[in-house]
This record gives C-alpha cells, sequence and structure tokens, in this order.
C-alpha cells in the first residue's frame, strides 16, 4: 500500500527492539450458517509500518474502530495478520520457530484497560504475579517468590499484599498488580492498552509516574495505546496517529504537537481538552463519525470528514511524505 | 413564562444540602453540607473524584436518591422558588423532567432497548405538556432536529441500537430538553465518548444552552471539560465542596490543596509537563472520616491544626472560597 507510513530514522544504531511492515489484518465478514461465504473483509489494519526503539514508547492514538486494539493483539500474537511482518530484534516472529516464539511471547507482555476485568478474582497476588515466572522458568519457587516480593515493591505495593485476592485492592492498586504481572518475565516491550483511561483522576498521575520509573530502571520499552492526546504527549516519545486501519502521520512526539500536518491530527489536537480556558483552540469540528472500516472512502479515507478536501483526495490514495526529518505523513496538502 | 425574567437570575439554590446512606458499616456522609447556586444561563461544574459525592448531589437534587438506604437528612434546594425538598412525590414528578432535568452518562444504559427513539424522547412531552396527539410527532422532531440527528424523520423509529454512541447520546440529550427545563444536569455526559464525537456535544450542548438560557450544572472528573464549558466551579472532596470560584479563579489561583493537586496531576496538551504530581494515597473512606479536614492524609501543607476542626470557608476574593486552614 502506497499509504504506509515509512519509520523515521532513529538515533539508535542497530536494529530496533520491534520493527513492524506493512502490516494488515482483514477479518472476513461471512453471510449465512451453514454454507457462509465470505462477503467481505473488514480491514482493521490495513497497512501499518512502525518501530519501536529500546527504552523508548510509542504511543498509538486515534479514535474507536481505527485499529488500535488489533495492532495490540496482532504484536501480542493473538491475531495472526494477513499480511506483513513483525521483526523483533531483527527476527520475523511469524518465520520463527515455535521456542522462538515462546520467547517472543515472554519479552512482549500486556497491560489492559480495565483491571477489573484482567486479574483472575480467584487467584492471590502471589500467584497472579509469580504464575508467568512458573509457567515460563524453570527456577525453584524460592527465587519466584523473592521476585515477587521485589516486584510488588518496585510497584509501590507491600510483601503483605501477597495473599490477598484482587477484590480487594482499589482501582489504582490493581492497574499496579497488573503492571508487575506484566514485568514479571523480565520483558522487553509492554503493550500498555489505555493503562489509565479506567483510573480516578488523582490515581492516573501515580500510575503515569510508576511506568515512567519502572522504563528508567527495567529499561523496557512501552507500546502505549491511548486516545487521551495529553496523556500520549506526557508519556511517548514517538506517536503515531491512526486512521481507519492506517497510519496517517508520525513523528516524535514533540514535533507532532508542535507542527501537526494532517487535517485529523489537527482536528484530534483541536478537539481535545484544553488544560486552561483562557488556551484558545482552533474550531476545526469534525462532523460526523467514523465510516465503517468494511467499506472505507475511496482515495484517502479521511476526505469524507476532512474540512480542507480536493477533489483528488476522493480519488487518489495520498502517499506517505518525509515533511521534516522523521515526521511523515500522508495527505495530498504536502 | 420563563423568558419573561431577568436573564441573571438565580434559579437553583442549595443550601446546606446533606445526604446520607445508612450501611452495615455505619452511615455514609455522601453529601454533606454541599451548597452552591446558579444562575440562568451559566455553568457550574461540579469536580471531583469518583465517590467525592458529585453524583449524590445530583441524585438528590433530582430527588432520586433511593430510599431506604439513602436520606436526605437536611438542607434546602429552591428551584425557581420552590424547595423540592418539601413537594410530595406527586408534585416532584412534575418537576423532574419539565424544571430540572437529567442527562446521565452511560447512553447504554439509560435509554431503553425496547423502545424507539422517538417514544422515548416524547414521553417527558407526553407526560408534562398538554399537547394535542397528532402534534406530539411534529415535537419530537423539533427536539430531535435541535440536537443534531440527521434526517430525524427516518430516525424517530430507531430503536437505541441502530444508533452509534454519539447519536444515542444526543437522544439522551434531546431527552433532556424535550420540556424547556430551566436547569439541565449533564453527568459525565462525554466520558464514554470519542474526543471528536465528544468535541461535537459539547459544542451542543453550548448552543443549547445559549438558544434558551438554560442553566447547566457539569458533573465530571475532567478539568478539560471544565475549562472548555463552565463559567463557574465547584470542587468536592469526601462529601463536602471544598473551594468555588470563577473557572478563572480556579484555574489561576487555586487555593484549596486538593485543587491545586489535581491541577498539577493532570497532563497538558499545550506543554511538556516534566513530571506530574501524583497525590498520595486513596481518598478517605466516608463511613469513617476523620474529625478534620478529610484531605489532610494527603495533603502536603497538613497542620496540626488540620487533623483536629474541619476548616471554615475562607473568603479568596469576592467570587472565590476555599476551606482550608492555611487562608486563616
Amino acid at each position: 500500500m502506497t499509504t504506509t507510513g515509512q519509520p523515521p530514522e532513529t538515533v539508535t544504531p542497530g536494529p530496533a527492539l520491534l520493527e513492524v511492515r506493512d502490516l494488515k489484518k482483514y477479518f472476513p465478514v461471512t453471510k449465512g450458517l451453514l454454507l457462509s461465504r465470505t462477503t467481505g473483509y473488514l480491514k482493521a489494519v490495513d497497512g501499518i509500518s512502525f518501530r519501536v526503539e529500546r527504552g523508548k514508547t510509542l504511543g498509538i492514538v486515534g479514535e474507536s474502530g481505527c485499529g488500535k486494539s488489533t495492532t495490540a493483539k496482532l504484536l501480542l500474537m493473538l491475531e495472526e495478520p494477513t499480511e506483513g511482518s513483525i521483526l523483533f530484534e531483527g527476527e520475523d516472529i511469524h518465520q520463527a520457530n515455535s521456542a522462538q516464539r515462546k520467547e517472543y511471547r515472554s519479552s512482549v507482555q500486556a497491560v489492559f484497560q480495565d483491571p477489573w476485568s484482567s486479574l483472575n478474582p480467584r487467584m492471590r497476588v502471589k500467584d497472579l504475579v509469580g504464575e508467568p515466572m512458573v509457567i515460563n522458568w524453570d527456577v525453584p519457587h524460592r527465587q519466584v517468590e523473592e521476585r515477587m516480593q521485589k516486584l510488588l515493591n518496585d510497584v509501590g505495593l507491600s510483601s503483605y499484599h501477597a495473599n490477598l485476592y484482587p477484590h480487594e485492592f482499589s482501582g489504582g492498586q490493581r492497574q499496579r498488580l497488573a503492571i508487575a504481572r506484566g514485568l514479571s518475565l523480565n520483558p522487553k516491550m509492554i503493550v500498555l492498552d489505555e493503562p489509565v483511561s479506567a483510573l480516578d483522576v488523582s490515581i492516573r498521575a501515580q500510575i503515569m509516574n510508576l511506568l515512567k520509573d519502572l522504563q528508567q530502571e527495567y529499561g523496557v520499552s512501552y507500546l502505549l495505546i491511548a486516545h487521551h492526546l495529553a496523556t500520549v504527549r506526557y508519556m511517548c516519545d514517538w506517536v503515531a496517529v491512526m486512521y481507519l486501519g492506517q497510519i496517517v502521520e508520525y513523528a516524535d512526539v514533540k514535533e507532532l504537537y508542535n507542527n501537526p500536518l494532517h487535517p485529523y491530527t489537527k482536528a484530534l489536537m483541536s478537539a481535545a481538552l484544553p488544560s486552561h480556558p483562557d488556551i484558545e483552540q482552533d474550531e476545526i469540528i469534525l462532523t460526523g463519525e467514523v465510516p465503517s472500516p468494511l467499506n472505507p472512502p475511496s482515495g484517502c479515507r479521511f476526505h469524507t470528514r476532512c474540512p480542507f478536501a480536493m477533489d483528488r483526495c476522493s480519488v487518489e490514495v495520498p502517499e506517505t511524505r518525509e515533511i521534516a526529518p522523521g515526521h511523515t505523513t500522508s495527505c495530498h496538502l504536502y | 413564562m420563563t423568558l419573561a425574567n431577568s436573564p441573571n437570575e438565580v434559579v437553583l439554590e442549595v443550601e446546606n444540602l446533606c445526604t446520607y446512606f445508612s450501611t452495615r458499616w455505619g452511615t455514609v456522609k455522601a453529601v454533606d453540607g454541599v451548597s452552591f447556586e446558579l444562575r440562568r444561563g451559566e455553568t457550574l461544574g461540579i469536580v471531583g473524584e469518583s465517590g467525592c459525592g458529585k453524583s449524590v448531589t445530583m441524585l438528590s437534587l433530582m430527588r432520586l436518591i433511593p430510599s431506604p438506604p439513602g436520606e436526605i437528612v437536611n438542607g434546602r434546594i429552591m428551584l425557581e422558588g420552590q424547595d423540592l425538598l418539601q413537594l410530595s412525590e406527586n408534585e416532584m414528578s412534575k418537576v423532574r423532567g419539565s424544571q430540572i432535568a437529567l442527562i446521565i452518562q452511560d447512553p447504554m444504559t439509560s435509554l431503553n432497548p425496547v423502545f424507539s427513539i422517538g417514544s422515548q424522547v416524547n414521553e417527558a412531552i407526553r407526560i408534562h405538556q398538554d399537547i394535542p396527539k397528532r402534534s406530539i410527532l411534529e415535537h419530537t422532531l423539533e427536539v430531535l432536529r435541535k440536537v443534531n440527528i440527521p434526517a430525524a424523520e427516518s430516525r424517530v423509529k430507531d430503536y437505541p441500537h441502530q444508533l452509534s454512541g454519539g447519536m444515542r447520546q444526543r437522544v439522551v440529550g434531546a431527552i433532556g430538553i424535550s420540556c424547556e427545563p430551566s436547569v439541565l444536569i449533564a453527568d459525565e455526559p462525554t466520558t464514554s465518548l470519542d474526543v471528536t464525537i465528544q468535541a461535537q456535544y459539547l459544542k451542543l450542548l453550548k448552543d443549547l444552552q445559549q438558544q434558551s438560557n438554560l442553566a447547566l450544572i457539569f458533573i465530571t472528573h475532567d478539568f478539560g471539560v471544565v475549562a472548555k464549558m463552565c463559567d463557574r466551579v465547584a470542587v468536592m472532596y469526601a462529601g463536602k465542596v471544598v473551594e468555588t470560584g470563577g473557572v478563572r479563579d480556579i484555574f489561576n489561583n487555586p487555593s484549596h490543596p486538593y485543587t491545586e493537586a489535581l491541577l498539577a496531576s493532570v497532563p497538558k496538551l499545550e506543554e511538556d509537563v516534566e513530571r506530574l504530581y501524583a497525590i498520595e494515597g486513596q481518598p478517605p473512606a466516608l463511613h469513617d472520616l476523620p474529625p478534620g479536614c478529610s484531605f489532610a492524609d494527603r495533603c502536603p501543607y497538613v497542620m496540626e491544626r488540620c487533623r483536629e476542626e474541619y476548616p471554615a470557608a475562607f473568603q479568596v476574593s469576592e467570587s472565590h472560597q476555599a476551606a482550608c486552614w492555611r487562608l486563616a
């Protein structure tokens, strides 16, 4: 696809920790019960490329239905891609043998949005946090116990919490547990799917700071999926803006927030809420809603809602261009 | 008619509202001495975290507190000159929906899935207004057009599941304004919406407010919504209003440590923040509040006096009050 974002040049030498090339995931849409036939494809992710550097955070922003969560599932190998490749430390994970795949799975962990449903209510904290180590590592029980205690301390909980059940914790503490569990295998990357949006305002800052501190300490990379632009600005080094399964703009965080190029990015920024009543925002209020990915608009997928749409936008798919070093966007305006 | 009244008149005055719940752990003082007033055409934001009592305040205003276990034990709610707490249940149902209306957070659960949206929107009209049957449809369409539902004529027979989330929230808004209330309470109306849809909805509410000089109460945990929408703000913590003031008073000169901390803990869209301020600990349990200031345990400026006595509200400026001993 021409709309594929070229990964920007990076500062760190050598292969990125994770590199995604032209990744696609189409879900078949079927009709009929017994003799079902495929009538079309839902293009949830349609040709995206990006890279995640060691110890850095990449943010993926977009509205619901833009394919952010499918991207996360593809990276976690919970879904098989239709096309494209995921390179982890230079190796294509879908070409790898089962031992390598197992290793990949333990190197890439996840923390989900809702700590009420992502922790098994029947397991004690020590089992929740220790389970990944028991399954993946052949180490004596005492070592698991020790590491579990250290992890609990690292995420700001105490050793006495080890015997409790998840319902005995508040939302923020549960998210800390989920993070401890995510860290237990010493992963190289954690996929954070809206990690703070279910939490209270004063707790969000605690969790965001904790995630930043842990990144420093463990050197782990994050892939942060979020819709709240201010959160992304605080947490991320690089940002990819997604719309209907494609990356429309990709830049480092400073560049993107100071100089947004794509009309969709601009509209998102102007729709985001200001941090002070005196801040004047551009009034780009998008009309309508995100079109169905079952039948995406022709040409540029954003042209149905774009305030700057021209004739060629509905016909021609815009190419991805590098406007400034490391800042790419797909729009006919540039 | 309400329009004949002066534009800045106080339409809602809440005085020392106390709503308690009896539970097996003791009495939970969910709302404890809340006072504020609201003028026509004004937007008041009630800000706080979950469990601070903002939703119970709203339910008390509508007299929808489930009783038992809840009870409004004290206070006055003066809506256009009548005390809602003195009304009988029958009289209250006449007020509810017609003079004071509510938009609830989650449009998935606040709409009834087995009725068409048209019948849900005109339910309030049928109950409260004496208009002939044949003009009800006309009236319903007018309300749906007001909230920018495209092709209202064909949408009116749709059921909630046929609409998107943003559309559903508009329908809930349409129900709220269907009888042209003087006070509209919006309880986190945009938290379940996407950013661009949220922007559309907030703009819609502003337009509606300007058209009919509506008094709006916005219940939210998001200071961004406050910055965008509100004229005045009341910050709640553990069942009490800890600070009130004009929206600029609050943002430029937050005088209660809780407000200050909350503002410092939110990442900013417009600038880089090196490190967010994180408020330590958790909000206290409402059935077992400490005798002094409920924020004392999390407050960076805590003094001895804070733990002994609840601070009175001190005047910071003419329009700005905060309950903190540092201002004494």
